[in-house]
This record gives structure tokens, sequence and C-alpha cells, in this order.
């Protein structure tokens, strides 16, 4: 394992500790999300159960980042939890568009109103995190094939683009109606393109800029988080009816990925 | 202190606001205004605030209350009838229009405050049906004297205001150039109905620019989908008069005056107008308000019948009605509905009425049908009480029957069209010869029948509504007839003999006489009208204030 330390956790530990978040913060999404349509397929059940596995797993493997069992068993919940996402994606896909009236030529309207099409992808990419941390707890240095640093840039790349896709949709819905919406669309595209850059032609400039861009990126997703908040008392009746609100409003909890995705680049830069 | 300084007192600087309390505002009745504004509905709203922003003093007159949303607006069918213009008025003609809640409202914002809310664009042929289609026998339809190019700016300009929830591409009518502010909203199950029967049968079909909002706004929340539409909005998500101009004109020092009905425009010996006479609730008692321009606003039953319940010995026939048209050539919309019953729950009366999608597939002159004009094709909601009704007249249904249907009233789903009429110089509005209303002021006796094209058009829309819902799953499909909008009793034209205003909404008799309502529609479209009347009026607006500028007022 990595020697350093941040804040006395190695920095394994911390991405133990993300993959926790993330996940619970994915994992009360969709329960806000199914519990709004009645739990309709029990299928829907599955994050919830998934979810809460791998952030138990992973905040037992951040607690304790030695005994091989909880690594192991880090890395099953991961698996578990990616293909849990893969097949809810494809439920969005299937019946949150495909079988609605108008389907795919309906495209733009069901990607608005239907169900959140990259949600179930940002659960798997949490699988992901599960399986690379459990990884480097073991004291691994590359990950399917990759350079542990390298396989995290990559990752953050993917994450931040699925996440910048799914805000700006969902953004464009409310119409940009604060100008503040524009956010995710601006410094976590930057970040993501360093990301990329880090990944594939590292150099100290590019690391600079990118961890300038990753501070940036990690506070609007805390500013994003008190946005979400004043949405939702925009919403009718505002925070008076917080919880009806919270099924109608936007989403409380998704602004905290861009912080998730930034320090896991932090993280990274840090490995390195 | 007078009777007049006790009601001017107490209702004239303030207007009942939100939560019971009350509304500053400037109180103009002992002055002389630049602009008198009478009807603060779709257009009179949007004519009044501009004005007052561009610096002209104004007050605004209705014949109803100033409502506030949260405690005058009652989630009640049966309680929200006060919203109606339901004074007296006589019908007549071959297809007596039933008037009331479907076509006139009354109060602060007018008929907008329960519009359904479907907000289009007219089509820019429709500017042009005269030439496009061609004389036609017992027609008199005329193009516009404007071009759909010059309201252009003005359909743009109150879509901003309004904050129009649109799709991201419209198909039909001339492309746009710029994005509906805010977007479409989700459908609701009766939408879901019309996509889907559309989808089978190959008619295109898009989602429904709509004038609520799906996105917080300033202080409105957006839509919450209670589908209370049609008795008043009480979460200020519908982007009606009250909750949009009104506040923007008093803002600019304009006076609201609600429960004024006016009964007569007054006028000097050269024939100029020089302020209206109105009643006050509370008080027989006629006031003047003074004022240097006057623009009508009433819709179009009750414009027509103030300009001739205000004739003079300078204009015997009634104001502005040197060409006899004024209450001429009255036009409806024809808005047939079709309703099938459906194995599902639909529960139509959620949502916005219109539901979140339209097809205007059949908006333009089709070849081979058999008729000119066409008509857009959307979405309906009614409420229960509404919907009994329509059970009872479009199926003649009665008693233990009725009762039975209406058991499966939230597995019911209906399209309604909306079509355009031909315009007849027999259709009219005129002054009743004996009915007073509670004011002694005469009535409107409204005479109307449809045209065979307009019958032609309605057969084939019910047609193709039935296809629709059939394709899309329906059973027991029925109809039940009815008309909506009203158009044309003063209608607008380059030709004084033929017209009562010109192209910028003035007189043509009375230079400091406007009206800029629904009635100056030369022809009828075949979409809903309220989008084109306000940005009508929105034009009129900036005409008066180049006029102004050019000290041709
Ligand atoms: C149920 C319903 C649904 C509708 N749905 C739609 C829709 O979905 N889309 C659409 O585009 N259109 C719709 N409309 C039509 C639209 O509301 C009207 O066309 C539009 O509001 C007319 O604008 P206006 O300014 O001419 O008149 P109004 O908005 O009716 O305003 C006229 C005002 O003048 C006042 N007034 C009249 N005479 C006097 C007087 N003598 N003294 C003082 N005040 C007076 C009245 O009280 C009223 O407030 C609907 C109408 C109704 C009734």
């Amino acid at each position: 394992m990595t020697p350093i330390e941040f804040l006395g956790l190695y920095p394994f530990q911390w991405l133990a500790i993300i993959t926790a978040g993330t996940t619970l913060l994915l994992m009360i999404d969709a329960l806000v999300g199914h519990y709004r349509r009645a739990f309709a397929y029990r299928m829907q059940y599955a994050p919830v159960i998934t979810g809460a596995a791998l952030v138990v797993a992973a905040l037992l493997a951040a607690i304790f980042p030695h005994p091989p069992l909880l690594n192991q068993l880090l890395s099953w919940a991961g698996w578990l939890t990616a293909a849990t996402g893969l097949i809810g994606f494809g439920y969005h896909f299937y019946y949150g568009i495909v079988t609605k009236p108008g389907g795919l030529k309906w495209l733009l309207h069901y990607l608005m109103y239907g169900a959140p099409i990259l949600a179930p992808l940002g659960l798997t990419a949490a699988g992901v995190l599960g399986v690379i941390t459990a990884r480097g707890l073991a004291g691994g240095n590359a990950v399917f094939g990759l350079a542990m640093p390298v396989a995290l840039f990559l990752f953050v790349t993917i994450v931040l683009a699925g996440a910048i896709a799914q805000a700006g949709i969902l953004h464009y819905r409310g119409a940009f109606n604060n100008p503040a919406m524009y956010a995710p669309l601006t410094v976590p595209s930057l970040a993501m393109i360093a990301s990329a850059w880090m990944a594939l032609a590292p150099s100290t400039v590019v690391r600079a800029a990118f961890a300038v861009l990753l501070w940036m990126t990690l506070l609007a997703g805390f500013i994003g988080l008190g946005m979400h908040l004043r949405g939702l008392d925009r919403e009718m009746g505002g925070l008076y009816v917080w919880f009806s609100n919270l099924l109608e409003g936007p989403p409380q909890g998704a602004p905290g990925l861009f912080i998730a995705w930034a320090a896991i680049g932090l993280v990274g830069i840090y490995l390195l | 202190m007078t009777q007049q300084d006790q009601i001017m007192a107490g209702w004239s600087l303030s207007a009942p606001g939100i939560h019971g309390g009350r509304v500053p505002m400037r109180d103009w009745s002992r002055e002389e205004v630049d602009v008198c504004v009478v009807g603060a509905g779709a257009s009179g709203g949007v004519v009044g605030a501009k004005l007052a922003e561009a610096g002209f003093s104004v007050v605004i007159l209705d014949a109803g209350p100033h409502w506030d949303p949260m405690s005058d607006f009652i989630s009640d069918e049966h309680a929200s009838t006060k919203l109606f213009w339901t004074d007296e008025r006589i019908t007549g003609g071959n297809d007596p229009v039933e008037l009331g809640s479907n076509n006139s409202g009354r109060g602060v914002g007018g008929s907008t405050v329960h519009y359904s809310m479907v907000a289009l664009r007219a089509h820019p042929h429709h500017f042009r049906r005269r030439t496009l289609e061609g004389s036609i026998e017992d027609a008199d339809h005329r193009d516009w004297p404007l071009a759909f190019e010059d309201l252009e700016p003005y359909y743009e300009e109150v879509e901003e205001e309004l904050q129009i929830a649109g799709p991201t591409f419209y198909p039909w009518g001339k492309p746009r150039r710029r994005r509906y502010p805010q977007r479409e909203h989700e459908l609701n199950a009766s939408a879901n109905v019309l996509v889907r029967g559309c989808a089978k049968l190959g008619i295109p079909v898009a989602p429904s620019p709509i004038a609520t909002l799906s996105a917080p706004h300033e202080d409105r929340p957006p839509c919450v989908y209670r589908g209370f539409c049609n008795f008043g909005c009480t979460t200020n998500a519908k982007s009606s008069i009250l909750v949009t101009y009104i506040p923007r004109a008093i803002r600019a020092g304009a006076e609201i005056r609600g429960n004024a009905m006016v009964a007569r425009i007054t006028h000097d010996s050269h024939g100029r107008a020089t302020g209206v006479l109105h009643f006050r609730k509370g008080s027989d008692e006629l006031f003047q308000q003074r004022a240097k321009s006057v623009i009508v606003a009433g819709y179009a039953i009750e414009s027509p019948r103030l300009l001739l319940n205000s004739a003079g010995s300078l204009f015997p026939e009634g104001l502005a009605n040197s060409s006899g048209r004024v209450g001429k050539y009255f036009m409806v919309q024809s808005s047939e509905q079709v309703y099938a019953k459906f194995t599902e729950r639909i529960n139509q009366y959620k949502a916005p009425p219109p539901g979140g999608a339209i097809t205007e597939h059949f908006n333009r002159t089709m070849p081979g049908v058999g008729f000119v004009g066409g008509y857009t094709i959307e979405v309906i909601g009614p409420h229960p009480v509404d919907f009994v009704a329509k059970m009872a007249t479009g199926r003649g249904l009665w008693g233990e029957g009725l009762r039975r249907e209406m058991l499966d009233y939230n597995c019911f789903s209906g399209l309604g069209m909306v079509g355009a009429v031909m315009s007849n110089v027999n259709n009219e509005v005129k002054l009743h010869e004996t009915e007073q209303d509670q004011y002694g002021l005469p009535v409107s006796h409204v005479i109307f029948s449809y045209h065979d094209n307009d019958k032609r058009l309605i057969k084939h829309a019910r047609e193709k509504m039935t296809e629709i819902l059939q394709a899309a799953g329906g059973e027991d499909v029925w109809s039940d007839h009815r008309m909506a909008h009203l158009f044309g009793t003063c209608r607008m034209g380059l030709d004084p003999d033929d017209s009562v205003v010109n192209v910028d909404c003035r007189a043509h008799d009375v230079p400091n006489l406007f009206i800029c309502d629904g009635s100056v529609f030369p022809n009828s479209t075949g979409v809903n009208p309220s989008l084109t009347i306000q940005a009508l009026a929105a034009r009129t607006a900036d005409r008066i204030c180049d006029m102004a500028r050019r000290g041709e007022l």
C-alpha cells in the first residue's frame, strides 16, 4: 500500500470512503426515484439492496484496510453493484424510453422525463470504483492492466462525462432557469479533458492545471448541493412540504457526485 | 366625503392582494390619464402594462374583481363559475353559441384566468386566407392587413414574458427563430393516448406549447399538475395575465380598477373619445374616468356591445361604426370533442388540460377533403361536473345509465379540435331591443350559424379524432359538440368602409380610440387565439408609442 497519508488515512482508504459516499448518494437517489414510481417493478429494489451492500463493504474496508477477506468482500460487492447498474440501464432504456408512447421518436422527451438514463450507470461506476479500491487496498499497483493512477484518471474522465451529460439533460429540462445551472457544463468539462490528458500524456503543467480544475469542480459540487436545496425551496410549497418536493424538485444528492468524482482525481494525483 | 370619494378611497388605492392583503397602487380616478383600457384580460393586460412601462399614465378597468389566487380561486368546479362572464346574453341563429364558461371570463386577468393555456402561433397562411382560398359563397373571410412576419417579434416577446413551455423542435408553422423559453411538460395519460394513437396511424404529433411553468420563474413555482387550471390556478404556475402583465403594469404605475363595469365611452364634439363612464360595485352611480385615449379590450362580445352602447349624436349607429361593421362577422372556433373508454385508468383531469401533446397535422387546407381551412387536435381533460353534462348532451345518457357510466369517469380520455370557422356578415353581436342587464344596459344578442364548410371541417375532425382514439385502444367512442373562442366583431382592415380598425388597431372613425382584443380578427385561424391576441396587443402598444412620439395621437 502507498505509504503517504492524508489526514491520517491512506489514499485507498480515502477511495473506500468515496466509494461508500457515492454509492450512498446514488442509492438514495434510486430509492427516491423508485419510491416516486411506487416500486412498480420488483427490480426497482435491486439498486437499494446491492447499493447498501457496497456501502457497508466499502465502510468496513475503510475502517479495516488490511484483512484480505474484507478486501474480497468489497470487490464482490463492487462487481455485484456494477452488474445491477448495467441491468438498471437496460431497464431505464427499455421501460423509460422504448416502450413509452412514441418510443425512440420521443427520445428527447423521455431523456428529460423518463427514468434518468445515466443514473444506473453511475451505480455501475461506483461498483467499479469499489473493485479498483479493493485492488489498491490489497497492495496492487495496477488494475485492469493499467497503472493505478492512469486507471483512476480514465475512470474520472468517464464518470465526469456521464455526470455532465446527465446534469446537462436535467438542467436543460429546467430551462437553465438559474445561470448557475450552467456550472456543471463548464469547469467539470475542463477537468474531464485534463483527466483524459493526464491518463494519456501526463505532464507537470497539465497536472497542475488538473489539480486546480479538480478543486474547482469539488467546490462547484458543494455549491451545487446548496443550490439544489434552494431549488427544492423554489418548488410549490418549498421546504415546508420538503418531502413531496424531494420527489419533484432537483435531485438533492446529485451535485455530490461531482465532489466525489473530483476527489478521486485528487487521489490519483496523490498516487503519482 | 361623497359616495364617490368613499368608494375611491376604499377601492382605488389598493386591490386585494396576496394572502388577503392589499396591493398598493396609483389612484388615477380624479385625473385625466393618458390611456384608459377597458378590460384587464389577454389583450388589455398586455397593452396596459407596456404603455405604463413606456411612461404613459394608465388605468385599466375591469368589470370583475381583482382576484387573489390564494384566497379567491377554489378547486371546485361549481364554485368557479364566478370566473366566467355569466351576465345575461341572448343567443340566436341556426347554431346558437353557448355562452359563459367556455368562452368568456370576467375579472382581472380576463379569460386567461381560466383558459387552458394552449399557446400557439397562427401560421403565415392564416393571415392570407382570402388570397389562398379565394372567394367562397356565403363567406366573407379576409386577409389580415398584416403578415405573420409583422407579429413574429411580438409572439417572441409575449412567449418570453409568459415563459411558454414548449418543445425543442415544433414541427408546424414557420420555423422558430428562438427556442421556447421553457421546456415542454411531461405527457399526462390523455396525452399518452394521443401520442399512441397518432404513432399507430403515422400522424405527426408533438409536445404542446403551453403557458404554465415547467421550471421556477422569478417568484413563481413550476406547475404541480393538480389539473385545476380551468378554475383559476392557486399556485401561480399558470402564466395568466393576472400574474404576469398585471404586476408589471402596477409596478410601472398603472392603476388596475376591479369591479368597474364600463357602460359608455364618452366623446367630444370633434368626435374624439374623452374617457369612459363606469359603474363601481356597490353603487348605481356612473363614474367618469377622463382619458386622452381609450383602448377597448373587452373581447368579441363586450367590445362591440360597448361601442354600440356608446352611440351619440355624432355616432348614431354606435361609436366607430360608420362602416356598419361593429358587431358583424362574429366567429367562434369549432371545438368538437370525442371521447373513448379505456381499460386502464387515465385520470383525464390530472395535469394541465392540454396534457402535453398536440397535432397540427390537419391545420392546413388539404386537397380533396371538400373544405378549406384546417384544425388542430388537442388533449382535453374535463372535470366530473363538466363531463357528466357532456355525457348527457353528447351521449344522451340520463338517470341510472348516466350514473353507471360516470363510475368509469377515470377511464375516459378525450380529444378536442380547434377549427377555423368562416366569417359571415349574418353572424353578429347586436344590442337586444328589450332585454337589459343589472346595470340597465341593453344586453348582447349573439347570432351565429355555421357555414357548410365549417360543418364539413368538423365532420373530418370528428372522424380523425375517432380513428386516433380507436388506434390507441379506446372503445365506445362518442362525441360532443362545442364551440370555443370568439372573434371578428370589430374587424381590422385597410378599407374604412369595410372594417372597424386599421392595422394598428386604431378605429378608422375615432383617432384616439383603439380596439385590440380578439374582436379585430378578420378571419379565424386554426389555432387557439390567445397568443395572437396578446402579440397583437403588444404590437399595438408599440405602435401607440410611435404615434405618441410623432404627436399623432
Ligand atoms: C375555458 C376557456 C379556455 C380557453 N383556452 C384557451 C387556450 O387553451 N388557448 C388559447 O389561446 N385561448 C384559450 N381561450 C381563449 C382566450 O382565453 C381568449 O381568446 C382571450 O383571453 C381573449 O382575450 P381578450 O383580451 O380579447 O379578452 P378577455 O381575456 O376575455 O378579457 C376581457 C376582459 O374585459 C372585461 N370586460 C369586458 N367588458 C367590459 C366592460 N364593459 N367594462 C369593464 N370590463 C369589461 C372582462 O371582464 C374581461 O376580464 C380559452 C377561453 C376559455 C373561456
